[in-house]
């Protein structure tokens, strides 16, 4: 994998194929943790080593142990599994050096192991067959693809707060609307052709 | 009878997709088609009361400290299992839903339904609870799905790998394509919800809460 | 010390049986899962080339070639004679996976698309038998109207339908190089 193809990948993730605006991968903390710029931004950092992370020891999972012992069909377990230990480790190790942060995030970063984004990257590189480098820059572009819509759509949410909304519409339904807004915006990055940038 | 409203209980007042906002991934992904949402409730529906009634039986025996691993595995188990039945004998509706089958190990309904309910009630309420919001699950996903499919292709009901390409509501000039695009789920999903809240501010009076 | 053990092997012995209905399941299925993917590519062969027998055949000397780098699969036809390749030219959206049959003259018979993420409703429209028709028959490179050719895009896709009549090209370059 040369690095021209190691760009297409990780801007399709971070752009052209972006995990929560085109893939609808990270939905729920989409909309659970995008009401402040500060708190999306943590989140976005948090879930930013997990996918990394998990990426990498998944895809090692994967190709040393998984299918030499032609156990594929063990796959979502197993992976699902490596997330949420590295997720409870990611919380002692945020317990201990930013505690700032971790209570800000509450009960938001145990559920990064249910975000789907984290799983569905996973799985998506064993499906791609990328080989180590290019599972891990995925996995990276997917977080801060993840990131970029989720701290756009904070900025949004933290102006929609102040507007006067009927009680009906406020919260979910106006959001839900907006990030249909945000989408389409993010729809203009779709047909670019990365190939004739990177070469 | 109880059971009764724990069913309904999934259906109406606590229905996951527009009061419990649960399991959105799914919901916005797969909606573009009614065949789309009702394929993914019923599979997510059978893991559901699977994994409630499993939950269920295995509570006195699961330690409290590590609950949540123990209810992962479950999951991921009954998961992979309805995973390989599907592609073994539903390929068209596997790739359809493709890597959306998988990630019901992640939908939060199931975790959040085994915490709160199935690991605290016996087997018979735990499976109904699971039928429940299953079925509640299904009914807002396939809403859901021929509203977009109506309005973005025109027609209803297109199982294309099964040859039938759906009745024909509209003409197909007069659909709009976006809405089975990612924008049309998100837009199609919050006018959906801000409609609901409308009507029942409207009807309650009551402390309803809005989502 | 007691009571975290008693508390690995809860979770060893769940994860065990979670193991052991899983291969049992994985058992039951693979089978049929394998079968329903070669049906699925017989399917497709059988579009792009109607023939008695397909041998698939080795890609090894066309893969140094800058220009054949789309193509995945080559099969010789038997009965009648003839060639299918699996292109994946990039679309709109990815990769578009086709299979391109030639018979021994060289001319296309058939294209099936086996797999794409197309938009729906406009890119993903290649995959109509009014559009991939317009390949039967033609013996040299095409091209889409708007580059001075015969084909008619899909109006609205014109990426899609480059990129098919794109994938179709390189069949067709392949048949040269390889045909004996």
């Amino acid at each position: 994998m040369n690095l021209s193809n190691l760009l297409v990948i990780f801007f399709s993730a971070v752009l052209i194929n972006n995990f929560v605006m085109v893939r609808f991968l990270g939905i729920c903390p989409f909309l659970g943790v995008s009401q402040q710029l500060e708190t999306a931004f943590g989140m976005g950092m948090a879930v930013t080593f997990v996918m990394g992370l998990s990426s990498a020891v998944t895809w090692a999972f994967n190709h040393y142990l998984l299918v030499p012992l032609g156990l594929e069909f063990l796959q979502t377990i197993a992976f699902i599994l490596v997330i949420a230990s590295l997720v409870q480790f990611v919380e002692m190790v945020l317990q201990k050096t930013a505690p700032g942060l971790y209570q800000a995030l509450g009960v938001y970063l145990p559920l990064i192991t249910t975000n789907c984004a984290v799983l569905g990257v996973t799985l998506i590189n064993v499906i791609q067959k990328y080989d180590f480098v290019a599972t891990v820059v995925n996995g990276l572009g997917a977080a801060l693809g993840f990131t970029l819509a989720i701290v756009l759509f904070a900025g949004l949410r933290e102006r929609l707060a102040s507007a006067p909304i009927s009680r009906a519409w406020r919260g979910f339904p106006i959001a839900l609307v907006t990030a249909g807004l945000l989408s389409i915006a993010f729809m203009g990055f779709s047909g670019f052709d990365l190939s004739k940038l990177f070469g | 009878m109880k059971l009764w409203q724990t069913l309904t209980n999934g259906i109406g007042r606590e229905n996951p997709t527009f009061r419990l906002v649960l399991g959105m991934c799914p919901t916005l992904a797969v909606t573009t088609s009614l065949m789309g949402g009702l394929g993914m409730g019923l599979a997510t529906t059978a893991v559901l009361a699977g994994s409630n009634l499993l939950i269920s039986l295995l509570r006195n025996v699961i330690p409290d400290k590590i609950r949540i691993p123990c209810f992962v595995v479950v999951i991921a188990t009954l998961v992979t299992i309805i995973d390989s039945l599907m592609q073994a004998y539903t390929p068209p509706l596997a790739e359809t839903l493709g890597i959306f089958i998988p990630l019901i190990v992640v939908n939060c309904i199931i975790l959040a339904r085994a915490e709160t309910f199935a690991s605290k009630n016996k087997l018979v309420p735990s499976f109904v609870d699971g039928l429940g919001m299953g079925l509640g699950f299904t009914i807002s996903l396939s809403v859901l799905g021929a509203i977009r499919e109506i309005l973005g292709t025109g027609r209803l009901a297109q199982a294309v790998d099964f040859g039938f390409a759906g009745f024909k509501l509209m003409p197909k000039e007069a659909a709009g394509l976006i809405m089975i695009l990612p924008p049309g789920a998100f837009i199609t999903l919050g006018l959906l919800m801000g409609f609901l809240n409308q009507h029942l501010e409207r009807k309650g009076g009551e402390k309803r809460e809005s989502i | 010390m007691r009571e975290g053990i008693k508390l690995a092997l809860t979770l060893m012995i769940i994860c065990a049986v979670a193991g052991i209905s899983l291969s049992f399941v994985n058992n039951l299925t693979h089978d049929r899962i394998v079968e329903q993917q070669e049906e699925g590519l017989a399917r497709s062969l059988k579009v792009a080339l109607p023939a008695a027998k397909y041998e698939k055949v080795g890609l090894l000397s066309l893969k140094e070639d800058p220009q054949f780098e789309s193509v995945e699969a080559i099969w010789r036809a038997g009965e009648p004679s003839g060639l299918v390749v699996q292109v994946a030219p990039v679309g709109y959206n990815g990769n578009i996976i086709c299979l391109v049959g030639l018979d021994s003259n060289g001319t296309i018979r058939g294209v099936a698309v086996n797999q794409h993420t197309e938009t729906p409703g406009l890119g993903a429209r290649v995959v109509e038998d009014s559009f991939l028709q317009q390949f039967q028959g033609k013996g040299e490179r095409q091209a889409v109207v708007k580059d001075g050719g015969q084909i008619q895009a899909i109006s609205g896709a014109t990426i899609s339908s480059r990129a098919l009549t794109a994938g179709v090209n390189t069949a067709l370059a392949v048949f040269e190089e390889v045909w004996r």
